[in-house]
Parts: C-alpha cells; sequence; structure tokens
C-alpha cells in the first residue's frame, strides 16, 4: 500500500513537473520571440536585378537631359567625360550598396561604346546618347546577367501645318526611344508651338491651333520639355497662300 | 526494499528521459512551427513592399517625391499602395561620394518592438537637377 502511494505521488509529481517544464518552455520562447525586434532585410536579387537596370537607364537620361543643356547653351566641352562620371559616380554608389550586403555586383562599360549627337536645325530635331553597359548581380543562389543597351533618342519633329477654319493647326511629335528594339515610348512633355501650350492627343502626338488668318510666311517654333529636363526644338518655316 | 530503489530509479531515469525527448521535440516544432510562420510573413512583406516601391518608381513618383523631398505626398503613396493592416516608416539617404547620408527618417509610424518588421529599399539614380542617388529603406509590419 505505501508503495503505491509512493508510485502514485511519484506520477502525480512526474506530470506536474512535465506541465511546468512545458509552460516554462512555451513562455521563454513566445517572451524571447517578443522581445526582440526582428528586424529581417528582404534581398531579392530580381528585384535588386530589375530595380538597377531601370534605374540605371534613368541615369543614362538624365545624363542625356545634362548634355543636352550644355550642348544647346553652348557650353559642352566633351560629351564623354561627363557621361563617365555620372556614370562611375552611380556604378560607386550601387556596388556600395549592395556589396556590402553580401551580393557581387558588376557594373561596366565601354567608353569606345559611348555616343552623343545632337542636332537642331529643321523640322525633325532630336537629341542621342548611345550607351551598352554590363549588369551583372549574383548572390550564392542565382546570378543575373545581362548587356543593357542604354541608347536614349528623344526626337522632336513637326508633323502636319494646316489651315483649318481660318485658323492654323499644328502637329508636332514627341517620342523618347531606349535600345536596339527601338521600344519607343511617350515621354509626357510641356510644348509651346509658337507659344502656344498644346495639347497631347495620344500617340506623342500634340497639337495647337494658333491665330493666324493671313498669308505670306510663318515660322513654327516648337520647344519641348520632358519631365527629366531634356528639352528639343523644332523649327519651320511654311509658306501660305 | 533494494529491489523497490533500483525500481524507482529506474522509474526516475525513464521519466526523466520521456521528458527530455518531450521537450526536445516540443521546442523543435515550437521553433519551427514559429520559423516558418514568420518566413511566411516576412515573404509576404517584403512582397508588399517590393510591388508598393516598384509600383511608385515606374510612375515616376518615387523619384519625384524623393528629389522634391515631399515626405507627406510620399508617406500618402505608400499608404494607397500598401493594404490598410500593414505599417510603414521609412528613412531616405543621400549618396555623399563615399557613403549614404541620411536626409530623413524616421518618417511614418513608430517600429514597435514586439514585432516582425521586414526591410526593403530602392535606389533612385538622381534627377535633372540633382544627379546624387537616393536611397529609400522602407520598414513593414502588421
Amino acid at each position: 500500500m505505501f508503495i503505491k502511494v509512493k508510485r502514485a505521488q511519484f506520477y502525480t509529481m512526474a506530470v506536474v513537473i512535465i506541465a511546468i517544464a512545458l509552460i516554462s518552455t512555451s513562455i521563454i520562447i513566445l517572451g524571447v520571440r517578443n522581445n526582440v525586434k526582428d528586424v529581417k532585410v528582404s534581398e531579392d536579387i530580381y528585384f535588386i536585378f530589375s530595380n538597377v537596370k531601370r534605374e540605371t537607364l534613368e541615369r543614362v537620361e538624365l545624363i542625356l537631359a545634362n548634355l543636352t543643356q550644355a550642348d544647346k547653351s553652348g557650353t559642352l566641352t566633351g560629351y564623354l567625360e561627363i557621361t563617365q562620371y555620372y556614370l562611375d559616380e552611380w556604378i560607386e554608389c550601387l556596388r556600395n550598396e549592395y556589396e556590402n550586403r553580401g551580393f557581387k555586383i558588376d557594373l561596366s562599360y565601354n567608353s569606345d561604346q559611348i555616343s552623343y549627337t545632337g542636332y537642331w536645325t529643321g523640322n525633325i530635331t532630336a537629341s542621342i546618347l548611345r550607351a551598352i553597359i554590363n549588369v551583372q548581380i549574383e548572390d550564392e543562389d542565382a546570378s543575373i546577367k545581362q548587356i543593357v543597351n542604354a541608347t536614349h533618342i528623344f526626337r522632336l519633329y513637326i508633323g502636319k501645318v494646316e489651315r483649318v477654319n481660318g485658323k492654323l493647326l499644328v502637329e508636332v511629335n514627341f517620342t523618347k526611344i531606349v535600345g536596339y528594339s527601338n521600344e519607343s515610348s511617350i515621354d509626357y512633355a510641356t510644348i509651346y508651338i509658337n507659344d502656344t501650350l498644346a495639347n497631347y492627343v495620344g500617340g506623342g502626338v500634340y497639337r495647337a491651333e494658333l491665330a493666324f488668318t493671313g498669308s505670306g510666311t510663318i515660322t513654327i517654333y516648337v520647344a519641348a520639355t520632358a519631365p527629366s529636363g531634356v528639352f528639343v526644338e523644332a523649327l519651320e518655316t511654311y509658306s501660305l497662300e | 526494499m533494494l529491489l523497490l530503489n533500483r525500481k524507482a530509479q529506474y522509474y526516475a531515469v525513464d521519466f526523466i528521459v520521456a521528458s527530455l525527448i518531450i521537450l526536445g521535440i516540443l521546442s523543435l516544432v515550437y521553433t519551427h512551427y514559429y520559423i516558418s510562420y514568420d518566413q511566411d510573413r516576412a515573404v509576404y512583406l517584403s512582397n508588399l513592399g517590393y510591388r508598393c516601391l516598384n509600383v511608385l518608381a515606374e510612375s515616376g513618383e518615387l523619384s519625384k517625391t524623393v528629389y522634391n523631398e515631399d515626405w507627406e505626398t510620399l508617406s500618402q503613396l505608400i499608404d494607397l499602395t500598401l493594404p490598410s493592416n500593414v505599417y510603414f516608416s521609412y528613412y531616405v539617404y543621400r549618396w555623399g561620394s563615399e557613403s549614404w547620408i541620411r536626409i530623413v527618417g524616421p518618417v511614418g509610424e513608430d517600429m514597435p518592438d514586439n514585432s516582425l518588421i521586414v526591410k526593403v529599399t530602392y535606389v533612385l539614380s538622381g534627377n535633372y537637377t540633382d544627379t546624387s542617388p537616393r536611397k529609400i529603406e522602407l520598414y513593414l509590419w502588421e
């Protein structure tokens, strides 16, 4: 009898101890979990690659904007040095950001493949920066590499000049072309045609109606300012009877 | 009596071993459960963060608000992009030739001490008037 009581006490004790141990473990696990500020840094290589590629293209666009402005104001001294300066700063910044986080990043370009052209006379004007940039990002699990054609072209031309109901209807086309694929996109711009703000009608076309009732010659002057800051101008003289 | 003592010792050893096994298994189950739960939530939150920054970057709003230092509009845009049960806070840095210099932050909600927080970042390449890159660090939690 005495032995049975002892055994029963022993089992009771065992159950109590197990219960206490389980409760304590749960409290400790939850307590530790809830008292630590658990900041996870998310490292998705595909997102990073897409970010780097998109912003590298944006970087080339802003270089083109700066070159265009300097060129038009007559202060452009060396497009290659300026382009390299901006690209190198960008590459250094990305290296610092991602290599500190365990990625291997390689952004490189060949300066022989960089060229800039701007032409401003006539009814078709354009500003072009050609650049090819290698982008490679690696982590422990994946490696993504792509040769990015970062060529940017801003093109503006006077498409149509017509007399309608005693007014002069002028249409201009302003587009941005990126890369080899002639991937053309509309860069929403502010466009003035002979100082009259033109309305955007779609497909990169802007339209303005000018008050002109007489005859003779008229000079159409277009100035376009894109969000990136690129501005190009087109000029055409028409004879109207 | 000796036999009984021996039996008691066996029971004791049995009990200790069984307890250790049970505790071990339970700890594993708890830990595994919380790790996978945390991983799921972290992936969910980081996907939200990526999508949010991507949408704002593609539309040009991220660059516009960051370079104009319009933190109120940026906060509103982030708030609109995220679900209502997800909270955020962000920091913005400027590239200072060799390192990042903080220009604002934290902006948004106060970060809690007892929650899973996910950080996603986006690097902006500059704009026409300011060619210095910017970095936004977005912290998300539920």
